[in-house]
Order: C-alpha cells, then sequence, then structure tokens
C-alpha cells in the first residue's frame, strides 16, 4: 500500500513536469498557430542557464534561477525576431520543419557550450526529504507540484482578467478579426511566445535537480510533452495538464510493476489503446465536420 | 517519332553519367557513401507515397526501414534462407506491418496518427534492444553474406552499387507508375480533401491502407539492401530519430517529384561529409540549412535546380505533354446508367429523422426523386437540407427512416459504395482537391468506374489502359461540352471561384450518376454565371438524371424546378409545384418574407 502510494506520489510529481512540457508548448500552438518542435530545447536551456547563474558564476540559488527564467524569457524575445517574425504568414508545417533545424541548431551549440555530459543543477533542497507516514516524498517532488499550481493560477489569472489576455484569447480564435478590430497582433505573438518559453525555462529549472542538464534532454522532454498532449487531447490546456499527469503515474507503476525497461514503449502502447478508443484524446470532443 | 528519339536522349543523359559513376570514385569509403545515398533514395521514395502524395504524417519510416533489414538478417542468419528469397520475403513482411498502421490510420488521423506513429517507432527500437535472443540485443546481428545471384554474387563495393542502382531504377519505374495512376491520383485527392474523396467513389480506407503498404514495402527492400550491403544490423542504424531524416530529405531535396527526391537523398549523405571539417558544429550548421531552406525554399532544392535551362529541358522530355487530341477521335465511352422513363422514383426517403444530441436536425423528412426531375430543397438556414442530403449519401446515419435507391436500402453502406451505386454530389463548400489539375479532378471521381485492380494498373494491362482512355474520353467531351476544355491543366486552385464550381459539377457528373445533389450551386456565382448554369442543369435533367437541388437564389430555384420541398426546423412545410410553394402562406412566412404578416405558431428564424 505504501509502495503504492509512493509511486503515485512520484507519478504525479515527474507528472507535474510533463503537464509544464505540454503546457508551454501548447501555449504557442493554441495562441499564434505555431507548433514549436524547439521547445525542449527551450527547457534544456532554462537548466543550462541555471547552471550557468547558480555554479558558474556562483549566485544565490534564488537569484541564479530568476535570472535563468528571465534569459530564457528574453530568448523568446530574439526567437520571435529571427524565426517566427519573418515567417508570419507561412504555412503551419513550414514553420514546424523550420523549428526542427533550429532545435538541431540549439543542441549542437548546447553540446560545444557545456558539453556533451551530463551536468548537476543544485536545487533548492538538496536530497532531504519529507516522511509522511512512511511515504517518502523529497521536497523537490512537492516543489514541481506547487510550481504547477502556481504557473495554473497565475495562466488563468492573466487569460480572464488581464486586457492582452482577453486579446489574446481573441486572436486564438479569429486571428484576423482581432487584428481588424486592433488587437496588436504582432506585440501579443512576441508575448505569446515568450511566456511559452518562460514556462519552459522553469520547467528546466524545475528537472534540472532530479534529471541532471544534458545538451539532448529536449528531445526526450518534446516527447513527454507531445505525448501528453495528445493523451488529454490536442488544443486544451485543461489535456496538457491531465494528459501530463497521467503520463507520469502511467509510466512510474508500469517501471514499477511491468518492466523499467519497456516503460517507454508500454506508455506508448497505452496512448495507441487510448486513441484507438477515443481517437481525439480524453478531453477532446468528436467534432461531426461540415460537409 | 521526335517524342522517342528526345526522351531516348533524355535516357541517356540520365544513366550513362550514373553507369559511369563508379570510374570516377578511386576510394572505397566515398563508393560506399554512394551506395548510401541509393539506399536512402529508396526509402524516401516510398515515404513520398505515404506523406507527399497521401498526406499521413507517417514519421516511423526508419522503423520500417528496420523491419526490412531485420527481416532479412534473420531469415539469412538464422535460417540460412538465399539473398533472392530473403529480399522479397523481408519487403512483404514490411508491407504487412505498414498495412496495420495504415488500418489504423483510418481512425486515428492527422497529428494523433503522427504521435501513433513515433509510437511504433519507439517500441519496435525498444524491441531490438531488449530481445536478444531474436534480434541479437545491443550488437545486432552480422555475417549477413553477401547478395548471391545464382551465377554470381555482389561482392566488392562497386558491384553492390550496380545492384542498387538496378533496385533503385526499379523502385522508381514502379513509384512513377503508382504516382501517375488512378491510385497515385486519388490519393493526392485524399489529402486535400478526404471527404470529397469518399463521397465521389473512392475507398479512402483501402486506399491509405495500400499507401502504407507500399510506402513501407519500399522502406522493407531498402532495409533488406542495407543488411546484406553493409552486412550487419544494429538497433542504432534504425531508431526512431532517423525517420525525421527522411522528412527532411523529402523536404530539402522537395517532395513530389522523383528528382526532388534523389537530390534531398546526395544531400542528407553528403552535406555532414561536406561540414565535417566544422567538427562539432555541423550539426548546428546543418540545422540552419534547414530552417533556411524550408523558410527561402519551400518547394525544396529541386525549384533551384529547375529553373537551369538545360535541367528543365531534359525535365520536361519526362513530363505528360499537352493533350491536343480531337474530340472527334476519342473512343466511344459506354452510355451512362441513367436514360429511363419516369415513373418510378429513382431514390426514395422516408420519414428519415436525425438527432445531434438533443437537436431534432430533421425530423420525419420523406422525399421522392423521378429521373429527369428537378427537385429543389429549400428552407432557411438550419433547416436540414445538407443533413438530408449527407443524410442520402452516407454521410450521417439517420435514427430512424429509410433511404432507398431503386427499391435498394442504402443503409449501412460506406460514403463511397452508395456514391459508386450512382449517387454524386457537389457540396456546399466547394470541396475540389486543389492539388490536382481540373482533367484529373474529373479523372479520380471515375475511380468507382475503372475496375481494374492495382497491379493490372501498376503493369498497365490492355484492360486498364482501355478503361484509362475511356476516362479520359468522358472527361474531354465532358469539359469540351461545358466549354471548359481550355482549363484543363490548370491546377484547379488557381482558378476563379465560378470556374471551380463549374468543375465540381462536372467532377460530379463523371460517374455517370443516377441521382445528382448540388448543394447551392449558384451561391457565389454572377449572373452570367447562373445563366450557363440554368442551362447545365437543364442538360444533365435531359439526360434522365434525377436532381436535388439545394439553393437561397429563389429566382433560380423557380425557374428551374420541377417539385420544391420546404424544410423549416427539420420539417417538411410542404412539398409541391413552384407555384404552390410561391402561394403557400407558411412557406411566405418562414422563408419568402414579405409584407404579409408572420402566421402564428411561425417563429422568426435568426
Amino acid at each position: 500500500m505504501i509502495n503504492l502510494l509512493q509511486n503515485l506520489f512520484a507519478g504525479i510529481s515527474i507528472g507535474s513536469i510533463y503537464a509544464l512540457i505540454g503546457l508551454g508548448f501548447i501555449f504557442t500552438v493554441n495562441g499564434v498557430g505555431i507548433i514549436n518542435m524547439a521547445h525542449g530545447e527551450v527547457v534544456m536551456l532554462g537548466g543550462f542557464f541555471a547552471v550557468a547563474f547558480t555554479s558558474t558564476l556562483g549566485l544565490p540559488l534564488v537569484w541564479g534561477y530568476l535570472l535563468a527564467l528571465l534569459c530564457t524569457v528574453l530568448f523568446g524575445y530574439l526567437l520571435n525576431l529571427v524565426v517566427f517574425r519573418p515567417m508570419i504568414n507561412k504555412p503551419i508545417f513550414t514553420v514546424m520543419i523550420a523549428t526542427v533545424g533550429l532545435s538541431m541548431t540549439l543542441q549542437c551549440v548546447a553540446m560545444n557550450v557545456w558539453g556533451a555530459y551530463a551536468v548537476e543543477l543544485k536545487g533548492p533542497f538538496g536530497s532531504s526529504v519529507l516522511n509522511l507516514g512512511g511515504v517518502i516524498i523529497p521536497y523537490q517532488y512537492l516543489l514541481l507540484i506547487g510550481a504547477l499550481v502556481v504557473v495554473l493560477i497565475l495562466l488563468s489569472f492573466f487569460f480572464n482578467r488581464t486586457i492582452t489576455g482577453k486579446q489574446l484569447r481573441a486572436m486564438s480564435v479569429m486571428p484576423d478579426v482581432a487584428r481588424l478590430l486592433g488587437a496588436p497582433t504582432k506585440r501579443l505573438t512576441a508575448i505569446t511566445i515568450m511566456i511559452s518559453c518562460g514556462i519552459a525555462g522553469l520547467t528546466g529549472i524545475l528537472m534540472g535537480p532530479i534529471y541532471f542538464v544534458t545538451y539532448a534532454m529536449g528531445s526526450v522532454a518534446i516527447g513527454k510533452g507531445f505525448t501528453a498532449i495528445v493523451l488529454g487531447g490536442f488544443g486544451k490546456v485543461e489535456g496538457a495538464v491531465l494528459g501530463g499527469l497521467l503520463l507520469g503515474v502511467i509510466e512510474t507503476l508500469l517501471a514499477a510493476y511491468v518492466s523499467p525497461m519497456f516503460k517507454d514503449g508500454f506508455a506508448f502502447l497505452v496512448l495507441v489503446v487510448i486513441l484507438i478508443f477515443k481517437p481525439k484524446g480524453l478531453l477532446g470532443e468528436a467534432v461531426s465536420q461540415r460537409v | 517519332m521526335k517524342d522517342k528519339r528526345n526522351k531516348l536522349i533524355g535516357y541517356a543523359v540520365l544513366v550513362v553519367p550514373l553507369l559511369l559513376l563508379p570510374l570516377a570514385v578511386k576510394s572505397r569509403a566515398d563508393m560506399g557513401l554512394i551506395n548510401n545515398v541509393l539506399l536512402l533514395y529508396i526509402v524516401s521514395l516510398g515515404l513520398n507515397i505515404s506523406l507527399g502524395l497521401t498526406g499521413m504524417s507517417n514519421m516511423c519510416q526508419a522503423a520500417f526501414w528496420g523491419v526490412g533489414a531485420y527481416t532479412a538478417a534473420i531469415l539469412s542468419t538464422r535460417f540460412g534462407a538465399p539473398f533472392l528469397l530473403a529480399v522479397p520475403v523481408a519487403t512483404v513482411v514490411t508491407a504487412l506491418a505498414g498495412m496495420l498502421l495504415g488500418v489504423l490510420s483510418t481512425r486515428i488521423k492527422g497529428i494523433y496518427f503522427a504521435i501513433l506513429t513515433i509510437g511504433f517507432a519507439l517500441f519496435f527500437s525498444l524491441l531490438l534492444q531488449n530481445w536478444p535472443s531474436v534480434t541479437g540485443g545491443g550488437t545486432g546481428l552480422r555475417n549477413i553474406g553477401s547478395p548471391d545471384f545464382i551465377f554470381f554474387t555482389v561482392e566488392t563495393r562497386k558491384q553492390l552499387y550496380f545492384m542498387l542502382l538496378a533496385f533503385a531504377a526499379l523502385s522508381t519505374w514502379f513509384y512513377t507508375s503508382v504516382a501517375n495512376s488512378k491510385y497515385g491520383k486519388s490519393m493526392i485527392a485524399i489529402k486535400f480533401n478526404d471527404t470529397a474523396a469518399e463521397l465521389l467513389g473512392v475507398d479512402t480506407v483501402m486506399r491509405k491502407v495500400l499507401a502504407m503498404a507500399l510506402s513501407s514495402g519500399l522502406a522493407g527492400l531498402s532495409g533488406a539492401l542495407v543488411a546484406y550491403t553493409i552486412g550487419v544490423v544494429t538497433p542504432t542504424q534504425f531508431i526512431y530519430g532517423a525517420g525525421l531524416t527522411f522528412i527532411l530529405i523529402l523536404i530539402l531535396g522537395g517532395s513530389g517529384t522523383v528528382l526532388g527526391v534523389a537530390i534531398g537523398s546526395v544531400l542528407m549523405v553528403f552535406l555532414p561529409e561536406v561540414l565535417a571539417p566544422l567538427k562539432f558544429w555541423n550539426t548546428a550548421i546543418y540545422g540552419v540549412l534547414v530552417a533556411v531552406v524550408i523558410m527561402v525554399l519551400p518547394g525544396g532544392l529541386v525549384s533551384i535546380l529547375l529553373r537551369i535551362p538545360f535541367v528543365w529541358k531534359i525535365y520536361t522530355i519526362f513530363q505528360k505533354k499537352r493533350d491536343d487530341s480531337r474530340i472527334e477521335d476519342l473512343p466511344q465511352v459506354p452510355g451512362g446508367q441513367a436514360q429511363r422513363p419516369s415513373g418510378q422514383p429513382v431514390l426514395t426517403v422516408r420519414n428519415a429523422s436525425i438527432n445531434f444530441g438533443g437537436l431534432a436536425a430533421m425530423s420525419d423528412v420523406s422525399l421522392e426523386l423521378y429521373p429527369g426531375q428537378v427537385h429543389a430543397l429549400i428552407g432557411p438556414n438550419g433547416a436540414g437540407k445538407s443533413t438530408l442530403v449527407n443524410c442520402i449519401t452516407g454521410v450521417y446515419k439517420p435514427n430512424s427512416g429509410a433511404i432507398e435507391l431503386d427499391g435498394k436500402s442504402l443503409a449501412g453502406l460506406t460514403p463511397h459504395k452508395i456514391s459508386r451505386l450512382g449517387i454524386s454530389r457537389t457540396f456546399q463548400n466547394l470541396a475540389v482537391w486543389i492539388g490536382l489539375t481540373s482533367i484529373d479532378n474529373l479523372l479520380v471521381a471515375r475511380d468507382g468506374i475503372q475496375k481494374a485492380g492495382f497491379w493490372a494498373t501498376v503493369f498497365n494491362t490492355k484492360k486498364a489502359r482501355q478503361e484509362q482512355a475511356q476516362s479520359l474520353a468522358a472527361a474531354k467531351r465532358l469539359l469540351v461540352s461545358m466549354d471548359l476544355w481550355e482549363l484543363r491543366d490548370s491546377y484547379i486552385g488557381t482558378l476563379p471561384y465560378g470556374h471551380q464550381k463549374m468543375l465540381e459539377i462536372a467532377r460530379a457528373l463523371m460517374a455517370n450518376p443516377k441521382v445528382l445533389l448540388l448543394d447551392e450551386p449558384a451561391a457565389g456565382l454572377t449572373a452570367p454565371e447562373v445563366a450557363i448554369l440554368v442551362k447545365l442543369i437543364k442538360d444533365i435533367q435531359a439526360s434522365g438524371v434525377a436532381v436535388l437541388l439545394i439553393d437561397h437564389n429563389m429566382k433560380f430555384v423557380m425557374d428551374i424546378a420541377d417539385k420544391i420541398t420546404v424544410l423549416n426546423y427539420g420539417k417538411v412545410l410542404v412539398s409541391d409545384t413552384p407555384e404552390v410553394v410561391r402561394a403557400h402562406p407558411e412557406v411566405i412566412a418562414a422563408y419568402l418574407g414579405s409584407g404579409i404578416k408572420r402566421t402564428k405558431g411561425v417563429k422568426k428564424d435568426a
């Protein structure tokens, strides 16, 4: 029983990471119709920036983390300027392939700057744990879940209470109409990408102490995030969160009770089975097509 | 005659350098790279069928490559199977694996299919790693042997080159035969609008399964050849990330043309070699190149190459010539199914009802269509007109009621079967296949009539050729009679709206329908175009086809209809001749709108 609870909790914590990745990824898809395959590399950059500020420059953890977060947001601004702005009216698939190229480049650059080996990022709690009647919970895991909750609350506030958030929602439904009615779509696009990169950076900073930071972590991250999104239902924030948490739990339980070697493969099999019965993901509605 | 000579020159320009290439290559390493190009070329050609032609987001071509390689390797090392047996078996096994995913693709679409295929690829590479008793685990399988052709054995890399070149040529022939046949064209139709393809008689489910089978079959062939060329298979060769390689080949080179695939394969092998002096930075430059190419040249590098006059000249030799044959020379087409004296209704709808959730979109609708009669269906937006058309064509299944064609029930039939029985349609929101030319749009709609099977079509048997000629003749006659002949080779997406609408009607007529359903044909047309449309519909009517016409242009409807059914809130308000309908008070209130006060009980429509 304790064992099961332990695994469930670990699953939810890991799932929070997947949910955050999915969330950041789906943010640009929903908002401005950009499928950013380099999203995982921004996660990686978040991790490396944090390493650079804390370990290399020796800043206090909080400041190092905040600076790293700021850097990923700025990186988002740059990304928009160099890649997405020039491709503003290109088909979605074209932009996606360009970001595939981008992700290769970023991985290679990171490998040259930070080396091919895993680097450790210091966490705020070290390896201290909370013992809840036999269930052992690392504080870092609690931080992950807390971060997901905070991000969700902030996003909900942003979309429901601020003008910019409402404009973004309008733009995601009908970009042309929003533009004609005076929504600054170029600025909104920049903001969307910056927020998405910020979430990615945060994910990287939180993942670092658990998984180490490597130049190749982006590919794994995007794979998990993508799976989470599809599992939950493409195009939905709730879907990304539910899918992420579920994927984390499924993986952890499969690794614990079936076979750790086939963990990833079985997770995909579960996904395939779910898709066969719910072809649009768990929260996706079957949209009857208009003919 | 001149054509033939040109083609000969064209082949010579292509083939001779390829045959002489080994003479120019000094190092063994370079020869190996060139052989890699040929292997990648075959896999990418396959991917071009599923991803390029059919538009399926197939991300696991590398896994199929691996299935072929491992099948051949296992057959050779564990069962001692000879090359000439192992390669065909590997190809077939891989094609079957592809069919399996193809079946799933009909339920799981788009981005979901992409993730499904990524999952398959991932699972496959895990299987290779963790099932050592069969796959040899992380070290893979060795000592696969050399290709043995009974009379001689292929040993050196130069000999391998000629063997691979032959297989590449075979694959190219196969690919072009498929792409230029009705199969290839209907695959393109599926890519641009699979609902329309299904409703015009293409069995989209089987066509997608076929596309996956062919696509993975070529991957399996190349995989088996990889096993024999390199002599070793290991899991890392086929990790799921490699699936991206083939997609990049299509994008860099330019998908859709054989030349583009060839260029992409060359680039994929030699670009890393060229960038090798950059050492650890080469992937970075490579990634930037990918991004720049897709940003600046969405058509791939082939689009630059074709701007060179010499290349263009050679390229055009292999292109289909513009068809200028006169209409008198055309073979006779066996007549349509339509001509029959009226009396019996051809299509009967009896008490059909359908609900979407709690909303009754259509309740108790009955309707009879007679040959040679234009039956109009009018009503406010949301009255259930398109819903009725969708029920007749099998897009929706009615909750109750019966729909019969010639007294036979259509219940439970898939849309393409219903279409093949003789019900054809156009669409409210234009659904032409914009990636095809006008005449190809028409030809795809003959899919149900051309009975020749896949292999007969690929090998171009006499029967297949005859059917092809008949379809072409039917399309030509139709285009000439509708004054659209000049547009035959234009891509339909580039044409004005009015022409697209006319071509859509022509496409619906291609399958010799008994019943034609026109969903708002006059919407968006100019007055002169409506006049042409009226004449066209009268001609269709005169040929004995039963026409069901939905439109909001009242003058047009009143002019042309023999009978009018008015729908409101999913119910039949009245069904009678235009004169009676025009005078009917409820119709005026619900729909036509005039100075008369609204009748009690009929709410104003939004």
